[in-house]
């Protein structure tokens, strides 16, 4: 792997160099040239040219010639001398090595950010192993032992495994961001890996217990001691799937005390765990490889429960200004509902609408008087008529008696008024209403 | 439980935002707020009756 793409700056290097080179023989040399008094014999440097080389060259070829594997990624041991803080955060030192009375010495660096990931701060006078390449930073033509590692050898050789499994970790992928989950917000239950007894686990009960009380399940495991890797891993193994969100952890110490939380055993366990891992391991300035593959690390195990859960104050608070929000909501829209009703009903009696309301009215009453006047009028013609009848009928029609039922006896075309205008026999025609019949006088009884 | 929690709440800020932009009409709308309500009472409930309950997991 090119951890800095020295490759490519190798390439570059020889790039630039060579366009240097062209400029330098166009524009620098005929300048010395110049120079040289006319009894010297002159060199002719035109023809030269080719075996005359730059510096950026050499440097360039030096370096194509450290870059070499066996120069990469390798563990060196030494003591550390000329180390000075330098204000940028990296770390400039050079490891030295007294052998057979000679001082061998080789100038390291270890870049900002491989310095804050330091577990330790390195001294003049450690005995360290660095893990890096040596590398040639060109411009000065200069080579330096590059540290990405520094492991301090007199603590033995846990430290030197914890930054080899990091490195192996590191390279497989196990700390990618990408993998890592969200942690719910709302977990219904809490897991905790933690020592059955052990503080950790009591600051995780208190601090659920004050911001949400949820129900804990805890998955017991030794979290020092040889052999506590295993437990923790299987302790992780036990609970996954059981609840929302895991708390790995325990409380501070040594690096010897947290060092199993190191262990790829548990690292692989965290990795490959389905629900979501707090790591919390030690204090604030412990970090193991553990809090590195985890979904997210807390400085403490009282932090992590705090990320676990959220406070139920807060809850109260926001369910609170949501209430507010509800009602306002409601008051918001019947003010809106008012305001529109109020608007429609200025809208519905302009005076334009009075004005036609008017207009038909006018015509309405017009037309009931049209409409009277009509009727009185009318009445009166019919009165009129009917009296005409009236008097009409008064005047005497003949038949009206017949009408009502009497009879107009004629004989001979003349109307008989008095039996003594009529004999036995005589040939009479009686007038009905509806129609004649004719008959013969049978009997004659005179009033007396 | 608490994943109901979360469900409740974003529930009723929907709840919310549909009275504020005048999306239900009004009859809906109070509905809405009746409901409303209930889900809040809910929430407190759920709140109020949060306990903590440690079980130990054996080998």
């Amino acid at each position: 792997m090119d951890w800095f793409g020295t490759g490519d700056a190798v390439e570059n290097g020889k790039k630039e160099a060579r366009s240097k080179t062209s400029r330098t023989a166009k524009t620098k040399t005929p300048l010395q040239y110049g120079e040289q008094s006319k009894d010297e014999p002159a060199y002719d440097l035109t023809d030269d040219r080719d075996r005359i080389k730059t510096v950026s060259e050499i440097s360039s070829v030096i370096s194509r010639l450290l870059d070499i594997d066996e120069l990469k990624d390798l563990w060196v041991e030494g003591e550390i001398t000329n180390h000075r803080p330098h204000p940028s955060g990296h770390l400039y030192f050079s490891l030295a090595e007294i052998k057979k009375g000679e001082t061998y010495v080789i100038q390291a660096v270890m870049w900002k950010s491989y310095a804050r990931e330091l577990g330790f701060e390195p001294k003049n006078g450690d005995r360290v192993r660095l893990y890096g390449s040596v590398e040639v930073y060109e411009p000065h033509g200069k080579y330096q032992f590059t540290a990405r590692e520094i492991v301090p050898c007199g603590q033995g050789d846990k430290h030197l495994l914890v930054a080899k499994w990091k490195e192996q970790l590191y390279r497989e992928g196990i700390f990618d961001d990408d993998h890592k989950k969200p942690i719910p917000k709302f977990p219904e239950k809490v897991g905790v890996v933690t020592a059955a007894g052990g503080a950790a686990r009591r600051d995780i009960e208190n601090i659920i217990s004050r911001r949400f009380p949820v129900e804990i399940i805890l998955s017991p495991a030794a979290v020092q001691g040889d052999n506590a890797h295993t437990e923790i891993a299987q302790a992780i193994r036990r609970i996954d799937g059981m609840v929302d969100v895991i708390i790995v952890g325990r409380g501070g110490g040594s690096f010897e005390d947290l060092f199993e939380f190191n262990h790829p055993e548990v690292v692989m366990a965290v990795y490959n765990c389905k629900t979501p891992i707090i790591s919390a391991v030690g204090h604030q300035i412990d970090t193991t490889l553990c809090d590195f593959a985890a979904d997210i690390s807390a400085p403490t195990p009282s932090a992590a429960a705090e990320l676990a859960v959220p406070d139920i104050a807060e809850l109260l608070k926001e369910l609170a200004y949501l209430k507010k929000n509800l009602v306002n909501s409601l008051e918001t829209r019947f003010e809106r509902e008012h305001a529109e009703l109020e608007n429609l009903r200025l809208r519905l009696r302009p005076n334009r609408l009075a004005k036609i309301i008017n207009t038909r009215q006018e015509t309405a009453a017009q037309l009931a008087l049209r409409l009277r006047n009509a009727i009185t009028q009318k009445l009166r013609n019919e009165r009129n008529e009917l009296n005409l009848l009236k008097t009409g009928l008064e005047l005497g029609n003949p038949k009206l008696p017949i009408k009502k039922g009497y009879c107009m006896v004629t004989a001979g075309g003349h109307i008989i008024r008095t039996v003594k205008d009529l004999k036995i026999d005589t040939e009479i025609s009686i007038e009905l209403a509806d129609g004649t019949a004719d008959a013969k006088v049978t009997k004659i009884t005179e009033k007396k | 439980m608490t994943r109901k929690y979360e469900d409740l709440i974003n529930e009723l800020k929907e709840i919310i935002e549909k009275i504020e932009n005048g999306d239900a009409d009004l009859e809906e709308s109070m509905a809405l707020y009746e409901k409303g309500i209930a889900i809040m009472k809910n929430c407190e409930k759920i709140l109020e009756e949060a306990e903590l309950k440690v079980t130990e997991l054996q080998d």
